[in-house]
């Protein structure tokens, strides 16, 4: 089920929310009506697989149980023995939906055997909620968390269907007193419906019409043109913004619905300065969870330090510094890419980032520190937005990768634009041009100084955000009933 | 159990051969910010040193956790071994 169809915004959530409020005072009941509904929500798109999910749930809470530790001294070798095996658990219903058949045309490839692979589709948001599962486990591994005593809770936490199928990964430890204890106020709510509503014009008002746009440059038939092509990859990068970012606000504003509070997933990214900075704002949770789970194991594995202290020894001390470093980064970001998607352009996308990640790291960081404040301003935000369109190239252009950016630099195309291009670029133009404004943080910084100049009470500011949400939900409405099917593009991974 | 001036006196010596300052004086207070070179990138060199110097290793939540000297003196004091 979308959150952008009729269905699940004038059926599904009202019937739920009436039901969960009748039972708020008894928040025992709550959750079980809220397990019940996000089962139902995951099964009605995946009928075999919600069993899946609620064994993967099963096997880490016993695991969970069984490598639990106190945070205070070093885990003996069995609890390490089982923190493997669950990692084993989690990832391996990952590895099999998603890599059996990348594994096996490259091994086909690489040995000329015909190994035939699966035919089976691959359960929607298995990367997140495997994602989730796991760092559940390991933290109870660390101590960093209590163990559940309750399968429900923790079937709840990874099922919760806001967050159960593209994100935010909410860690274990963000929602551990809120499976216990939720608050409840008006604000609350309205903050929820105002954050929902936000999100859902986000995706059916602006990353749909992108969508539209990127598809009739597509469908251009005179051929492959420059403009069409740069066009092409502008109005995809702002749908998978304004998609990604919209289902996100969604994801919390329903969260706030319930009582819950969900990790923030984006910060508008497109005003970074650096590739480092835009990939503290872009997916915010998947970054953090590969922080927590692969960056900081990896550099203080035994091995690193080792290496660390042997060029230590050898005093090659800038070598010390950044080696461990650009390994443990390069470990993160092959994962990173594969995560995505199980081909070889994500691994090079992959690849691409780390090395402006790299590059940050051991010396343009230090360059831009160096330079007068105008002149670095212009050189980070413009390497920024080189960088960043070459990466939106790769994710895009997932055919034909090459040939696709070769033609970024004209190689192969029939010219600048034709008459077709130009003209699905004029009808769009309002559409680009809003989208650049809102893909920056224009609209709060304009608004939180007229909160200041002109003095808006916070009664005033709550009547101005309801306002937007009625206007935003009876605009998106009008859009969804005269649409068809339109999914999420972060669904597939 | 090891005396905390004896931890002070040793872990001074690896700041100094770390951050490569033998001018270097730390106390219970300092933290990453009063140390020139103490950063995120050269953080595993120094837990390295000092697990190695020590006998024991960091859990992961304290080599993120730590706040300052104290801390790192504390955790030191409970499972050096050497």
């Amino acid at each position: 089920m979308l959150f952008s169809t009729p269905n699940f915004l004038y059926v599904f959530l009202p019937v739920l929310l009436a039901i969960y409020w009748i039972f708020y005072k008894n928040p025992g009941i709550q959750l079980i009506v809220l397990t019940v509904f996000s089962l139902y929500f995951y099964a009605f798109g995946e009928p075999v697989y919600v069993f899946l999910m609620i064994g993967l749930v099963l096997a880490n809470y016993y695991l969970g149980k069984a490598c639990a530790g106190d945070g205070e001294s070093e885990q003996p070798l069995s609890k390490k023995l089982l923190l493997c095996l669950a990692v084993a658990v989690n990832l391996s219903g990952l590895v099999f939906f998603k890599y059996t058949n990348f594994i096996c045309e490259n091994i086909n490839a690489l040995t000329g055997l015909s190994l035939k692979g699966i035919s089976l589709g691959m359960p929607i948001g298995i990367s997140f909620f495997t994602f989730q599962s796991m760092s559940y486990v390991i933290d109870a591994y660390r101590g960093t968390v209590k163990v559940q005593k309750s399968y429900v809770k923790l079937l709840l936490y990874v099922s919760f269907f806001p967050q159960l199928i593209a994100g935010p990964i909410v860690r274990y430890q963000d929602i551990e007193e809120q499976l216990e204890n939720r608050s409840w106020s008006i604000n609350q709510i309205n903050d929820g419906i105002f954050r929902f509503a936000l999100g859902l014009a986000k995706k059916v008002l602006i990353a749909d019409s992108c969508d539209a746009v990127v598809n009739s440059l597509g469908n251009v038939e005179e051929g492959t043109f420059l403009l069409g092509q740069w066009m092409k990859v502008i109005f995809y990068t702002l749908q998978l913004y304004f998609d990604f970012s919209g289902y996100s606000d969604m994801a919390i504003g329903l969260g706030k619905l319930f009582g819950f509070d969900f990790p923030e997933n984006f910060n508008y990214p497109f005003a970074s300065k650096s590739i480092t900075e835009y990939w503290r704002r872009w997916h915010i949770t998947l970054g953090t969870w590969f922080k927590d789970y692969l960056f900081y194991p990896v550099l203080n594995s035994t091995g690193l330090k080792k290496l660390a202290r042997s060029l230590m020894k050898k005093k090659k001390r800038k070598l010390a510094r950044y080696l461990p470093n650009l390994i443990a980064l390069l470990v993160v970001w092959l994962a990173t890419g594969i995560w995505h998607g199980a081909s070889w352009n994500f691994v090079l996308w992959g690849i691409y980032y780390y090395l402006w990640l790299a590059a940050d790291m051991v010396f343009l960081d230090d360059f831009r520190k160096k330079l007068p404040k105008i002149a670095e301003s212009f050189f980070s935000h413009g390497i920024f937005i080189v960088a960043t369109f070459f990466g939106m190239a790769l994710f895009f252009f997932e055919d034909n990768t090459l040939s696709n950016l070769g033609s970024l630099f004209g190689a192969g195309v029939c010219g600048f634009t034709t008459t077709d291009v130009n003209a699905i670029i004029c009808q769009n133009l309002w559409l680009l041009l809003a989208a650049l404004v809102l893909s920056v943080p224009t609209v709060p910084k304009l608004y939180s100084m007229a909160v200041r100049e002109c003095g808006i009470t916070p009664a005033a500011d709550r009547v101005i955000k309801t306002a937007v949400s009625i206007i935003f939900l009876g605009l998106a409405t009008t859009v969804m009933v005269a649409q068809t099917y339109s999914p999420f593009l972060y669904f597939r991974f | 159990m090891l005396q905390e001036k004896e931890i002070i006196d040793r872990l001074n010596e690896i700041f100094a051969f770390v951050f490569d300052d033998d001018s270097i004086k730390i106390t219970r207070a300092t933290t990453s910010n009063d140390v020139d070179g103490w950063d995120s990138l050269t953080h595993v060199t120094l837990i390295g040193e000092i697990e190695e110097a020590f006998g024991f290793k960091f859990m992961m939540k304290e080599i993120v956790g730590m706040k300052n000297v104290g801390e790192m003196i504390d955790i030191i004091a409970q499972r050096a071994k050497k």
